[in-house]
């Protein structure tokens, strides 16, 4: 029993968490108004200790939790200028999620919309896949393990073959994609074969570039994590920032400016440091 | 009495109404369809124009009145002043992140709302000093479809129209109190006891350039356009042919005041003028915050007579049920975002539903209503035809000037955007 519970204590790592992304613009931004979702998801695995969202000009702020536990902030920037500087400092302690198996039908209590098609992900044309892999497996981690393994035979990675609203079926088709596409794939056959799956956005636990994204399932355990792009399984303590049914429920950054010039992001930073 | 082209409705003509009597025996004594002309052409001398995007389009008047017994009027008006009051205390608590009815994710994801708004204390505790009523009658009895609390428009229609029917029939329709309650809720809203105020169009490409024209002309009030704006050393100052006017009050046309006047925002939120309706006002005009309007009224104590027709969320509806009502969009305007779903055809109702499985937070859904139709004379005809009305309540109370818009025939949706008639309201 001690031994036990020094595991599962174990398993808790308290992180902080750095966001920062600068846009840059070509003629002066009259008005910048976004909404962000750039700090941890404060429930779950995760719990959120401390929060700071900023912005190069201040904006004026207003925080919301949304409809799948997300915590966003909308900034509204009216001072005039030509570049934004977008940051969030965090804390947060998160747990790692066992994987506990069943036979399936596992029969879980999910949400519906976590089983449906939603905006970027189609079920209706992974049913048949979908149809298969129920049928070939008898468990859930047999299930999901496939259901990896097909994604991962199916799509390779590649760079700039896919656009942020590609959908699922798209991206399966001419099989190329980035993590984005890769947990639509991955989520679209989940759900197609009775699993509830859905879209995670946030950061790797280790030297992490830019924001990720990966999938979690329900499993008698809770929403375990699965990453298709990097073909890990389960043990995984990524920062999650948001969740969804796709893509279009979490993007970190999200909003429209005024101005006569085009924007773009110039750099981002992250980080994730163990206290 | 006349030769009346019937709708196909079988519903409550208002025709048929007691009160009609009296008035179908005065009209009986004129050659109608010779008045219409008549005053359509004065309406068309005077400038009575709705502007449409690409042109003027003159607004056409029917000149049959529109009865409204003084006492459904005075309770109506109570009624509508609850409202306004409900209105207001919601939009205080949504700005200082008090719990309400609403769901606070769809209002601060709404492009109407305005985080600047967040914590500032407006002037007087006021967001909303003046709102467009929209009400229907169902066998005589008042129900209310839509609140308009941005930039209402239309009691000049309502005036105007009446004035130049009233010139012609002299019946004795009149409205007493429409510019002076618009006045002196302009003056309140200032801290002084004089002052000047300015009311803020576009252009003369604005859809109601007539009404902010008619304001200024009959109310004296100052018509600027953004760029005779500016803000300056803790005031708000007009450009006008003698010279800069410090503004107290500015009576807002237009939506946009980030870009068109992005200084008056900042002079606001300082407390260097009051705006009206202040801004941020769109997210009780949200169709959602409709749904609720019963409840949020009952949890602030006042209790609603007035009913409206039963509106919900669309995620709360069964598939089926979805067939027997009418699908709104919860930012449409103008009669447009409007789906009465009965009567789409089979390929428009798929695209419709496809389009509410994606976005179902996008819509609500209402029952369909069947309302009381009207008389009109249109060009040389009479027709039955269906109307609405449209009160305007201000904080000082609810103005005499009642607009009535008349589809066009054969249709239901009464906006002038969608072209339709005015027809004038009388008060006895």
């Amino acid at each position: 029993m001690d031994q036990m519970r020094e595991g599962m204590q174990e398993e808790k790592t308290l992180l902080s968490v750095t966001y920062k992304a600068v846009y840059e613009y070509e003629d002066v931004v009259l008005l910048n108004d976004n909404i962000v979702k750039i700090v941890p998801y404060p429930s779950g695995n995760q719990r959120l200790i401390w929060e700071e969202v900023k912005t190069e000009p201040e904006g004026h702020k207003v925080r919301f939790v949304d409809s799948f536990g997300n915590v966003n902030y909308r900034i509204k920037v009216t001072e005039q200028h030509t570049s934004l500087v977008i940051r969030s400092e965090s804390k947060v302690e998160v747990k790692r999620v066992p994987m506990v198996d069943c036979v399936l039908p596992c029969k879980l209590r999910a949400e519906e919309k976590y089983l449906l098609s939603s905006d970027l992900i189609d079920i209706d044309f992974f049913s048949e896949i979908g149809k298969k892999i129920r049928g070939s497996s008898r468990t859930l981690d047999e299930l999901v393990r496939s259901v990896v393994s097909l994604v991962r035979g199916s799509i390779v990675y590649e760079p700039g073959s896919t656009y942020i609203d590609t959908e699922a079926s798209e991206s399966f088709k001419i099989g190329k994609g980035v993590c984005q596409d890769f947990a639509h794939v991955t989520i679209g056959i989940l759900r197609a074969s009775g699993v509830p799956a859905r879209y995670v956005m946030g950061l790797v636990d280790k030297n992490p570039k830019v924001t990720h994204a990966w999938v979690e399932f329900l499993s008698p355990a809770g929403w375990v994590p699965i990453d298709p792009t990097r073909g890990i399984l389960y043990n995984i303590s990524y920062v999650k920032f948001a969740v969804g049914r796709d893509y279009s429920d979490t993007p970190p950054i999200k909003g429209s400016f005024i101005s006569s010039g085009k924007g773009r992001l110039s750099k981002i930073e992250v980080k994730v440091n163990a206290e | 009495m006349f030769d009346i082209k019937l709708s196909e409705n079988d519903g409550f003509f208002e025709y048929n109404d007691e009160r009609y009597k009296e008035i179908i025996e005065k009209l009986n004594a004129f050659n109608l369809t010779e008045i219409a002309s008549l005053v359509n052409r004065l309406a068309s001398l005077s400038g009575f124009t709705f502007y449409t995007g690409y042109f003027f389009r003159p607004v056409k008047i029917d000149p049959i009145p529109r009865i409204l017994n003084s006492d459904e009027f005075n309770e109506i008006g109570v009624e509508l002043s609850k409202r306004m009051d409900a209105i207001n205390r919601l939009l205080y608590d949504i700005y200082h992140d008090r719990p309400s009815r609403l769901n606070e994710e769809l209002i601060v994801k709404s492009p109407y709302f305005r985080p600047e708004m967040f914590g500032f204390e407006p002037p007087h505790g006021t967001y909303v000093y003046i709102m467009g009523e929209d009400i229907v009658k169902v066998k005589g009895e008042p129900l209310i479809l839509e609140d308009n609390v941005r930039v209402p428009s239309g009691m000049s229609y309502a005036k105007r129209s009446q004035e130049i029917v009233e010139s012609i029939l002299k019946i004795g329709m009149t409205s007493k109190h429409a510019l002076s309650t618009m006045m002196d809720t302009l003056i309140r809203a200032s801290d002084t006891r004089d002052p000047v105020i300015a009311i803020l169009t576009d252009s003369t490409y604005n859809s109601a350039y007539f009404e902010h024209k008619f304001y200024s002309d009959r109310l004296n009030l100052l018509l600027v356009e953004p760029s005779d704006l500016r803000y300056e050393g803790g005031e708000v100052l007009a450009k006008t042919l003698d010279g800069d006017i410090k503004v107290d009050v500015i009576y807002r046309r237009i939506e946009d005041l980030d870009v068109l006047t992005p200084g008056l925002m900042k002079a606001y939120l300082r407390g260097y003028v009051n705006i009206v309706n202040s801004p941020g006002t769109g997210i009780a005009d949200d169709k959602m915050t409709f749904c609720f309007m019963p409840k949020i009224m009952e949890d602030y104590g006042l209790k609603p007579k007035l009913k409206q027709p039963f509106s919900f969320p669309v995620d709360e509806v069964n598939e089926n049920a979805i067939e027997k009502l009418v699908l709104k969009r919860r930012e449409g305007y103008g009669g447009t975002g409007t789906f009465i779903m009965s009567e789409l055809d089979v390929n428009k109702r798929a695209v419709v539903l496809k389009e509410l499985r994606k976005n179902p937070t996008e819509f609500i859904a209402q029952e369909l209503i069947d309302f009381d139709t009207v008389l009109s004379v249109i060009d040389d005809r009479f027709y039955e035809t269906y109307a609405d009305l449209r009160f305007f309540t201000f904080t000082g109370g609810t103005s005499d000037s009642v607009l009535s818009r008349v589809a066009p025939i054969g249709s239901r949706v009464t906006n002038n955007s969608s072209g339709g008639l005015v027809k004038p309201v009388w008060i006895r």
